[in-house]
């Protein structure tokens, strides 16, 4: 068995668009633009980016709705192009705010229609729907006809859809938006719990909350402009950020600082004067460094008013690599 | 999660085929006001050609012609709007790109569209010659019901063998799907004479829209209904024999249609794409 | 500094001029820019012609005697027919397309602007597209067919009088059809289409009236578009045509049609302001059926 659940090599696709006044001269747009990655089985992998970097465009290529204009990708060990059909026995797929359903089915109907399309036999198929809906807090409305359903009831019935064929890599796109904050929670926490209870399963997730990635992910990569322009784990990318961890101190007014970067340990330290006290960012090598500092302020019989340890968010490292917050970045995106 | 074991090969397609006809059959029941629309509105239409011929002073068995084209326009519109066209209401509402990725393949759900429209269809079109024949007193003789049921079957085989074509041929034409389904009504109903025998078309012209299976279904069968009295374009058994070769060549045609536009629209990105 | 402009000093006349532009032009848009001209024009022409060649086919199995007389009938009403289809039915699927695939419809009504001139609008851009249809229809019946429809036996001035009243009833009961279009959801798309084959029916379009039982003549009578159809056929086809309404002279067609749309309109306006309010009270004026 293949190790890699996901593979990709100089991964190419661009689009061909018309002529128009945004686009004279009918130029190809780029949508990804040589991503090589891998992702190993078992991995909850996030991909991280502004509207447009490409991330949808990734997630349809692997799951074989897209052909890519060159470079290779495998899913599974399988190749996405010439081996299609076995890729789609092995993958499921979940989209935010897709309205997809016929209308007039309710919910469960709806769901197992899904799952005679992947030959689950009715009576465990049925089983499974209830025992899904119950998780993501549906059941009550298993009987409700699709049509009558609210955003976020969708959302939550394509979320089971995307599960219930149990499949070995499961992609995410987006899978909470439009889901309230209890039930994105729930949500999350049960990927989170279907991922670790068997080790052949795998999750791609593009999301735009920075927190999820944060939680969910155990490597996140930052697509930007069809590039993969990081890929780390969470923690890495955090370490990765210029001004890494740093400490702030609030303290009785102080004359001078020059002494603080004496202090051993300490790399860099700036203060600012604010109602009467004293603020000071310290960066140091170590947290040990910390305490030479508080030792040296009582040294000099300065009352210290708050201590604070600031780690940098994912937030920060995305701001420091595509230059803009996520939101500023989607504002500036391809739509 | 327990584990359960999955059906694969044509077990699998029977499944997915089932699966995919049950919302259209349970649609007719649930959706009373779909059943009154599709019944009532090609009725409407029939009644007002039957009045046509009626203020031209026509035979009885002109009001026949028009029933019987008015239950044969039930199937086409459900090949049109219901099967051509369904990839692009799927394409609309999301379902397109999860078909694309199911493991069973498009066959299946093709094949439950068509199994589902044809059992809702065949209700209608039977409501509107039971409706139509009662308000216009029409009695039909079928001479060999046999032939004709087997005229029938192999007529519908051809008809949604061509609406997959259309299918997949809709699914790379997007937004104009719908009004492409809309320029197939009445040219079609003037080249595959439901109102009237297509042999008045002129001989050539009637052997050139054969190639729309209806020509020659409704033509064979309605010779059969009015034996005698029809002015028939090929004798019964050549228009059946024709009707086979048709039927297996939208068969062929449509597996190699299909997926070919797989694979364009997956090339093109045209498969998730909203205008 | 963006640039100041006030909108609320100009009158409503205006306004609601300004409005029915926009809509109109929105209309046409949407109708005309989903293909290429060339497509558009055969779309917009295949469907009439074929409507009327199934006539003309019709006529010709059974080829009685006299029979030639409702060549003209069936060209003039197959000819009039798309105005109806589109301005009427269009009218409606403005509102439901507006409603459930543009999601616009909320955002349109919560402007300050009048919902009836926006629709009224997008009716004229769909009447529009009808007129290739019909004048192709008219040329075809003219030339190929041999329809005697000859400029110096047109009465242009009751024509066009007539042509102008029959617009306003086909906007007036699209108006009415949108009423009812914005109280229901699930049953909205197929609604209009129902309505135009139930028109079809009893309005002479295809057949004289005469031939319908005596219940549904006089259903069909109290429909503008009847006397609409009988009117237009007079203006173009002179006195050999086939009557629908052969009791009445043509002045007396026309009076009807004027009298039968001016209260058809009022109708309309009554019906869609009614349908309007108890739709903002169920709260259903922007409601999704997501079929």
């Amino acid at each position: 068995m293949n190790e890699l659940a996901i593979e990709t090599r100089d991964l190419v696709r661009t689009y061909r668009i018309r002529k128009s006044p945004t686009n004279p001269s009918g130029a190809p747009v780029v949508a990804l633009d040589g991503v090589t990655l891998d992702i190993p089985r078992g991995e909850f992998f996030g991909l991280l980016g502004p509207n447009g970097a490409g991330k949808t465009t990734f997630i349809k290529v692997l799951v074989t709705l897209l052909l890519p204009t060159s470079g290779s990708a495998h899913v599974a060990g399988l190749d996405v192009v010439g081996q299609a059909q076995q890729v789609r026995e092995r993958i499921s797929m979940v989209s935010g705010g897709e309205h997809s359903g016929y209308g007039l089915l309710t919910v469960r109907e709806q769901l197992w229609m899904f799952s005679q399309f992947y030959g689950l036999p009715t009576r465990p198929a049925l089983a499974r729907i209830d025992e899904l809906l119950r998780i993501v807090g549906l059941y009550e409305e298993r009987s409700r006809r699709v049509s009558a359903l609210s955003t976020g009831m969708r959302q939550k019935m394509n979320m089971v859809r995307g599960l219930l064929p149990d499949p070995d890599i499961l992609f995410l796109d987006e899978p909470t938006v439009g889901l309230d904050v209890e039930a994105a929670r729930d949500v999350r926490a049960y990927i989170k719990e279907w991922i670790h209870a068997n080790s052949r399963r795998t999750i791609l997730l593009t999301t735009h909350y920075m927190h999820e990635a944060e939680e969910l992910c155990d490597r996140v990569a930052i697509i930007h402009k069809g590039r993969i322009v990081a890929c780390d784990t969470p923690a890495a990318l955090r370490r990765r950020t210029a001004g890494g961890t740093y400490f702030v101190l609030t303290t009785e007014p102080l004359d001078g600082i020059a002494w603080v970067s004496g202090v051993p340990g300490v790399q860099r330290a700036d203060a600012r004067v604010t109602d009467g006290r004293t603020e000071l960012r310290l960066q140091v090598a170590d947290d040990g460094a910390i305490a030479g500092v508080v030792k040296a302020l009582a040294d000099r019989e300065r009352r210290i008013f708050s201590l604070q340890k600031i780690e940098p968010s994912l937030e920060d490292v995305f701001v420091q690599i595509v230059g803009r917050r996520l939101e500023e970045a989607d504002e500036g995106g391809r739509p | 999660m327990s584990e359960i074991a999955r059906a694969r090969g044509l077990r699998r397609v029977v499944r997915a085929t089932l699966g995919r006809a049950y919302p259209r059959i349970i649609g007719a029941n649930r959706e009373r006001s779909w059943l009154f629309y599709d019944t009532v509105l090609p009725l409407l239409g029939t009644i007002a050609f039957v009045y046509v011929y009626k203020a031209l002073g026509a035979p009885d068995r002109f009001v026949g012609y028009v029933i019987m084209g008015g239950a044969t326009m039930a199937f086409w519109m459900n090949v049109m709007w219901n099967m051509a066209a369904q990839f692009y209401w799927d394409k609309q509402g999301g379902n397109l790109e999860l078909y694309m990725v199911l493991p069973c393949g498009i066959v299946p759900i093709l094949l439950g569209m068509s199994i589902g429209g044809f059992v809702g269809t065949l209700v209608r079109a039977a409501a509107i010659i039971v409706i139509g024949s009662v308000l216009f007193h029409v009695t039909y003789a079928i001479t060999q019901l046999p032939l004709f049921l087997l005229i029938f079957a192999v007529g519908i085989i051809a008809l949604y063998g061509l609406g997959v074509t259309f299918a997949s041929v809709f699914l790379m034409w997007g937004r104009e799907a719908w009004h492409m389904a809309e320029l197939f009504m009445e040219p079609v109903f003037l080249a595959s004479g439901f109102y009237f025998p297509v042999r008045a078309l002129g001989f050539w012209v009637g052997m050139g829209t054969s190639i729309i299976p209806l020509t020659l279904a409704l033509d064979a069968m309605r010779q059969l209904l009015f034996p005698g009295s029809h002015p028939a374009l090929l004798p019964v058994r050549a228009e059946l024999g024709a009707l086979v070769g048709l039927a297996v060549m939208f068969m062929l045609v449509a597996r190699w249609s299909l997926r070919k536009m797989e694979y364009l629209a997956r090339r093109e990105g045209r498969l998730s794409l909203r205008f | 500094m963006p640039t100041q402009v006030s909108v609320r000093s100009q009158s409503s006349l205006s306004r609601w001029w300004r409005t029915l532009r926009v809509g109109y032009w929105l209309g046409w848009q949407i109708e005309s820019n989903w293909t290429d001209p060339l497509l558009f024009f055969i779309y917009s022409i295949a469907r009439p012609l074929g409507g009327v060649l199934i006539l003309v086919f019709m006529y010709h199995v059974v080829a009685r005697a006299g029979g030639a007389a409702m060549l003209g009938f069936f060209v003039v009403g197959t000819a009039c027919w798309p105005f109806v289809v589109r301005g009427m039915m269009g009218t409606a699927y403005s509102l439901i397309s507006d409603r459930e695939h543009w999601r616009t419809l909320r955002y349109v009504y919560i402007s300050p602007i009048s919902l009836r001139a926006y629709l009224v609008g997008r009716a004229l851009a769909q009447a529009t597209s009808a007129v290739a249809a019909a004048a192709v229809t008219l040329v075809f019946g003219r030339w190929v067919l041999g329809v005697p429809m000859h400029l110096a036996t047109i009465n242009a001035p009751y024509t066009a009088a007539a042509f102008v009243l029959g617009i306003g009833a086909v906007i007036a009961l699209g108006l009415i059809v949108v009423s009812a279009a914005v109280l229901i959801s699930g049953e909205a798309w197929r609604m209009p289409e129902g309505v135009g084959a139930a028109l079809y029916l009893v309005c002479g379009a295809i057949f004289p009236v005469t031939v319908l039982p005596p219940a549904l003549q006089a259903l069909s009578q109290a429909i503008p578009l009847t006397w609409w159809l009988e009117a237009m056929r007079r203006g173009l086809l002179g006195p050999a045509v086939v009557r629908s309404l052969p009791q009445f002279t043509d002045p007396t067609v026309l009076g009807f049609l004027a009298m039968l749309t001016a209260l058809w309109v009022a109708a309309a306006l009554v019906a869609f302001t009614f349908a309007e309010r108890r739709a903002r009270q169920l709260g259903i004026l922007d409601r999704e059926s997501m079929y």
